[in-house]
């Protein structure tokens, strides 16, 4: 089931079914024999299961704030901090959100609050609509304290296979292995469907307790399933994992049921601007990924959802270019043509349009995108190799 | 399930694919390359047949590791086992087009070095025409930080010749290694000698 | 799971008691006596063996165990005439957390190509020569320090249920299933030069670092074949 790998944790892409207990409505709701909500504020009582599983969590975290993997840029974290301050009202102080760079569609909540979302899960919302309804649906996992109760239904022997992953991940890796790697118990589990039913139904509250159109969540879900159906790879691994899995489905439906006639806000154009130069970065992070077909359909619903136009064409023209089959090279000429009349192209897009003009042997038009590269951005990387392609 | 059988294959793997020894001077990779090395280094000997590539290292390929693409032909990719770094299901690695010009090489490149080192996020610096092998050639430098957040640079000196990659590359730690290493890398690119039928 | 335990445990080549300790220096330097180490954080972490041979990372056990670690060291340093100069991790630049990750993965090579058989390097001969580099100095606090010193362990235990799952195996199947292991690395770094000058590891399927007593058992054994 698991892969085992160091940061694939489950978490947004759990299983699914239902049970419900609101944080917004503060209702006290346990599953059959789970523990008690949490309180905003409360730590487990110390020598407990539970406390334990904290601090080994809080070693994780302080390798993780020091982690070259994290994104930092103050004006992202500061935005996408206060989203998760505003859903999280009462525990807004026990919380806390890391952007990993992992260019996948995942987030994960620790059981000790600490929150991560992957940079690939960025690059597929819409809106803040519908990073609300995940970052809503994580926050449930913490106060409904879903881990140590996945964590006793194991030591109970009643749900073994849940372990698997983390034994071998500990196991295998031996002495040279950081903290981040060992203490990940509160999530490289995969939650029940259940768990993850609840976390759904919760998220959907906080999302539209906090103005949010709550439906956003389930047309995120949406897309995800379209854009798996064209992996090259036949959906599997992480990305594909829920794929697999009739619960998401399921799940999806159970969103769309209950989010029917709401309405709220997307915040799509704050989105876009907020997240600013990091769009580029998280562009780039999927096109190295190679999967053509997967990264092209993303690329083209993105464009479509009016997400930063200039981008989105220069992405497209990426993929073209990078997968030179028949008929590419024209496509992805096209594309960059768009993308540089579009408004928030990145330079790269007259590169390349140099590079498949003079593929294409049109060597004056070559000649020119080159040179306004250049003039854009001197600094480049391959500064000196497109120098030579013009002398 | 499959995980366990990975597991065992693994270890089996281990036991019956060690390193062995390549001394100083002239040595031939695959019939294809010659490198003249001016130092001891060790090669993990192929237990994967398919792979297309040699690994030598100095002090184990965590901490440093010169990797030699022999010719690589069209429609091959660099990479045919995923390194432990990686998703173990990591789709087929890019592969070789005798249409890539060099920007779209060192993009093969790096995207193959960051999938399988964990879809790191990889910089790539100063791509610039060389010679290898007495024909021209590319050289690009790069650096990441490892999913166990120690951070590498490295360099690639190479060529696309009559249709296939022909390189060295150097990745090592950013503290020590990687200038320790330096010299002798550039050394060993600088004797880099395609061989063919006839020589 | 009997299985991947079986193959993990055989992967790793634990015999019933194992220290193996290498040096490439014969004495340690002592200007005045005691030889002046850093002493990195030790990193100890202690996990339950479950019923299906998982391991559970135990904190609240790791955490008494590192005070215990910790006590017991400051005993062998007075036996053994050292002054051990303690290292926060909280007052490290980047830079100096680098070092101590390339001195930790230099660390985790040596187990794997020097203890391996399948892995070993050529090139090292059978010996222990490795190094971090001039920028080792960067651990040095105080200037007088010559050396750093880095433990790492991991001890696990079986639960009652993996203590089940022992009985049976040798019941049914014959087969002699760890109850828990304890594998360590100590490791010296000189911090002029950057060399690994001492290098010892432990394997074995005895020792408990959550006593006082069992710590100091430990630490005495992991500084086995230290140099004078």
């Amino acid at each position: 089931m698991s892969e085992g790998r160091l940061f694939d944790r489950r978490g947004f892409l759990g299983g699914g079914c239902a049970l419900c207990g609101l944080l917004a409505a503060g209702c006290q709701t346990t599953t059959a024999a789970g523990p008690a909500r949490l309180n905003p504020g409360e730590r487990p009582a110390a020598a407990s299961d539970e406390a334990s599983l904290w601090s080994a969590m809080e070693r994780a975290e302080r390798d993780i704030r020091t982690s070259a993997h994290i994104v930092r840029t103050p004006e992202v974290m500061e935005y996408l901090t206060g989203i998760m301050t505003q859903l999280a009202g009462p525990f807004a102080r026990d919380v806390r959100l890391y952007v990993v760079r992992v260019p996948e569609f995942n987030a994960t909540m620790a059981p000790n609050g600490m929150m991560q979302i992957w940079t690939g899960l960025l690059l597929r919302c819409s809106n803040e609509a519908q990073l609300a309804a995940v970052i809503g649906h994580e926050l449930a996992h913490y106060t409904q304290r879903h881990a140590i109760e996945r964590l006793r239904a194991f030591r109970s022997g009643t749900d073994i296979a849940a372990f698997l992953g983390l034994g071998l991940a500990v196991a295998v890796g031996g002495l040279g292995m950081l903290a981040t790697q060992l203490a990940t118990v509160g999530g490289l589990m995969a939650y029940t469907r259940d768990q993850e039913r609840e976390a759904d139904a919760v998220g959907i509250e906080l999302a539209a307790a906090a103005g949010y159109d709550p439906g956003q969540g389930g047309a995120l879900w949406e897309r995800l399933l379209g854009e798996v159906a064209r992996d090259e790879r036949g959906d599997r691994g992480r990305g594909g994992f829920f794929a697999s899995h009739p619960a998401i489905e399921e799940r999806m439906e159970v969103i769309r049921r209950d989010t029917a006639g709401r309405t709220g806000e997307t915040h799509a154009e704050r989105f876009r601007s907020r997240l600013g130069g990091l769009q580029l970065a998280l562009v780039e992070e999927e096109l190295r990924q190679r999967r053509y077909a997967r990264s092209e359909w993303l690329f083209d619903h993105l464009h479509k959802d009016g997400a930063n136009p200039g981008l989105m064409l220069h992405a497209l023209g990426e993929v073209n270019r990078l997968r030179d089959a028949a008929g590419d090279g024209e496509r992805a000429a096209g594309f960059y043509t768009a993308a540089v009349a579009a408004t928030g192209a990145p330079p790269e897009a007259w590169r390349g349009l140099g590079l498949v003009e003079r593929r294409r042997g049109r060597a004056d038009a070559a000649s020119a995108a080159f040179t306004r590269y250049l003039a854009l951005k001197p600094t480049a990387a391959d500064a000196a190799m497109i120098r030579s392609y013009l002398s | 399930m499959t995980r366990l059988f990975a597991v065992a294959l693994l270890v089996l793997l281990t036991a019956c694919n060690q390193w062995t020894l390549v001394n100083p001077g002239p040595t031939n990779i695959r019939s294809s390359l010659q490198l003249s090395p001016t130092i001891a280094f060790n090669q993990r000997a192929g237990a994967l047949p398919a792979q297309p590539t040699e690994t030598w290292t100095l002090d184990g390929p965590l901490l440093n590791r010169v990797w030699i693409l022999p010719g690589i032909p069209e429609g091959r990719p660099l990479v045919v086992a995923p390194s432990t770094f990686a998703d173990p299901n990591a789709r087929p690695f890019p592969a070789i087009k005798p249409t890539m010009n060099e920007t779209e090489m060192m993009e093969l490149i790096a995207d193959t070095i960051s999938i399988d080192n964990g879809q790191v996020a990889l910089t790539t610096e100063n791509l610039r025409p060389t010679t290898f092998s007495g024909q021209p050639g590319f050289r690009f430098d790069f650096q990441f930080a490892g999913r166990n957040e120690l951070r590498y640079r490295g360099s690639f000196v190479g060529a696309m010749i009559d249709g296939k990659l022909f390189g060295v590359m150097l990745t090592a730690t950013s503290l020590h290694h990687y200038q320790s290493l330096l010299p002798e890398f550039e050394r060993l690119a600088a004797s880099a000698r395609r061989l063919t039928a006839a020589s | 799971m009997l299985r991947v335990f079986l193959v993990v445990v055989a992967a790793i080549g634990l015999a019933a008691c194992v220290t193996t300790s290498d040096a490439t220096i014969t004495e340690l330097n002592r200007p005045n006596g005691a030889a002046r180490i850093v002493l990195l954080p030790p990193d100890v972490q202690l996990f339950e063996l479950s019923a299906g041979g998982i391991s559970e990372p135990k904190e609240d056990w790791s955490a008494s165990a590192r005070e215990h670690m910790t006590a017991a060291l400051r005993q062998v340093e007075r036996e053994r005439n050292l002054r051990l100069i303690n290292r926060e991790d909280d007052q490290s630049t980047e830079e100096q957390v680098q070092v101590a990750r390339l001195f930790r993965a230099t660390a985790s090579t040596i187990a794997q190509h020097h203890y391996v058989p399948a892995e070993q390097l050529p090139t090292k001969q059978g010996r222990i020569r490795w190094s971090i580099g001039s920028e080792a100095g960067l651990l040095r606090r105080e200037e007088t320090a010559d050396y750093a010193l880095m433990i790492l362990l991991q001890d696990s235990f079986a639960s009652a249920g993996r203590a089940a799952v022992i009985f049976l195996s040798a019941v049914l199947f014959g087969v002699q299933v760890e109850g828990g292991v304890q594998m360590g690395v100590a490791a010296l770094v000189d911090l002029k030069t950057g060399e690994i000058v001492w290098y010892n590891r432990l394997a074995r399927s005895a020792g408990d670092s959550r006593t006082a007593e069992g710590a100091l058992e430990t630490v005495r054994v992991l500084l086995t074949g230290l140099p004078q």
